[in-house]
C-alpha cells in the first residue's frame, strides 16, 4: 500500500527518529509499503519520517540500469561506521522536496551497519550513487534535509518555493 | 566439534515431561540454533508442522513452524507468547507425534498474534493464521505442559485417550 509522502516543511521532517528495537509483521509491512511508495514515485531511497513514522528505518534501491535486477535495501537502526577521506558531490533531490535539487558534497565510501527486516546484523561498504543515498536517508532519522547542507540563502529560496507549493496543493 | 549421531526421540504420551511447564531461554546461542535445527530435521522427517522442544524432552520453550505448502518456510521461535487472537474462531484436525494414531477436532481461534524471540535473538512479532496459526498455538499448548487433547470435552478426550492406549 502506497503511502503519502510528507512535504517540507513539515516539523515531523525535523525530528530525530527513534531507533528499532524489535520487530514484527507491521514494521515489515511498514517497509514494504515504503518500497512501493518510493518505486511509484520514483525514487531510490526513502526514510520513515518521510511517511510520518519517527523510526530509524531506510529502504533504498539505486540499481539505475535499464533492465538490471532490483536490489530492493530494508535498514533498520543504519549507522556509518567508517567513512572515506576523499569526498564525491552529486546533485540530490528529495522526495519531500520536490522538483529541486542542489549539488552536496558528502564522503565518497562509507560503511554501513544495520539491521535487516528479520533481525539479523550487516554491513556493508557502499560507493556512488549508493553512498550518496545511504548518507542522504540516514540524514532524515536525524531530522536533517538535503538542503541543511546548503547555503541559507538557498535553504531559504528553496523553503519559500515548497510553502508556496504546499499553499497551492492546499487550495486545489 | 562433535555433532548428534541419532535425532533425540520423540516422548511418548503420557511422559511426565509434556506434562511441564517448559522455561524460558535467556538468550538465542548457537546452542539454541543447533537445537531448532534438530527439531526441524524431526519435524521434516515425520512430516509435520510444528514441534516443540519438550517433544524431545528439552524443556526449553523453544518451536518451530512450517506450514508452508512447498515447505522449507520454517519459522523459529523461542519464548513464544500469544499477544492477540482473533474472536473467530476455527476447526481443524490436529494429532501428535507423541500419540500416535490418533486425532480430533480442535477449535481454536482464527488468527494470533505471537511475540517471540527469533532465530537472529531480536523480538519479533508475526500474524498466524490458517494452519501456520494452528499449529503455533499447538506447539505453544506443549510449552505450557498442555495437549491437544486437553482442548476437547471431557467425554471426547476419555474417548480419544482409549483409543491411543488400543492403538499404541
Amino acid at each position: 500500500m502506497k503511502r503519502p509522502i510528507l512535504i517540507h516543511p513539515d516539523p515531523r521532517l525535523k525530528k530525530v527518529a527513534a531507533p528499532v528495537d524489535d520487530l514484527s509483521d507491521a514494521r515489515r509491512r511498514l517497509a514494504e509499503d515504503m518500497l512501493e511508495t518510493m518505486y511509484d514515485a520514483p525514487g531510490i531511497g526513502l526514510a520513515a519520517p518521510q511517511v510520518g513514522v519517527a523510526e530509524r528505518l531506510i529502504v533504498l534501491d539505486c540499481v539505475k540500469e535499464e533492465g538490471a535486477a532490483p536490489r530492493p535495501l530494508v535498514m533498520f537502526n543504519p549507522e556509518v561506521v567508517a567513512a572515506s577521506d576523499a569526498l564525491s558531490t552529486y546533485e540530490e533531490g528529495c522526495l519531500s522536496i520536490p522538483e529541486q535539487y542542489a549539488e552536496v558534497t558528502r564522503p565518497a565510501e562509507v560503511q554501513v551497519r544495520w539491521m535487516d527486516a528479520d533481525g539479523a546484523p550487516q554491513e556493508e561498504t557502499f560507493d556512488g550513487l549508493w553512498a550518496t543515498c545511504v548518507q542522504h536517508e540516514i540524514d532524515h532519522l536525524n531530522g536533517k534535509l538535503f538542503i541543511d547542507h546548503l547555503g541559507p540563502m538557498k535553504r531559504q529560496m528553496i523553503t519559500r518555493k515548497m510553502v508556496k507549493l504546499k499553499r497551492e496543493k492546499a487550495k486545489a | 566439534m562433535s555433532a548428534r549421531a541419532v535425532p533425540r526421540p520423540i516422548l511418548r504420551w503420557p511422559d511426565p515431561r509434556l506434562r511441564k511447564r517448559a522455561a524460558p531461554v535467556d538468550a538465542v546461542t548457537d546452542a539454541t540454533r543447533a537445537l531448532w535445527d534438530e527439531m526441524i530435521a524431526v519435524m521434516e522427517a515425520m512430516p509435520g508442522v510444528g514441534l516443540a522442544a519438550p517433544q524431545l524432552g528439552v524443556m526449553e520453550r523453544l518451536a518451530v513452524v512450517d506450514a508452508s505448502e512447498g515447505r522449507g518456510q520454517a519459522i523459529r521461535l523461542a519464548n513464544p507468547e500469544i499477544l492477540d487472537a482473533s474472536r473467530e474462531t476455527a476447526a481443524r484436525t490436529e494429532a501428535s507425534p507423541c500419540l500416535p494414531g490418533v486425532s480430533a477436532v480442535v477449535h481454536r481461534p482464527a488468527r494470533v498474534t505471537v511475540r517471540f524471540l527469533n532465530e537472529a535473538g531480536v523480538i519479533d512479532r508475526r500474524d498466524f493464521e490458517g494452519l501456520w496459526a494452528v499449529s503455533v498455538q499447538h506447539q505453544i499448548d506443549h510449552l505450557d505442559g498442555r495437549m491437544f487433547f486437553d482442548r476437547l470435552s471431557r467425554v471426547k478426550r476419555d474417548m480419544l485417550l482409549r483409543r491411543a492406549k488400543k492403538a499404541g
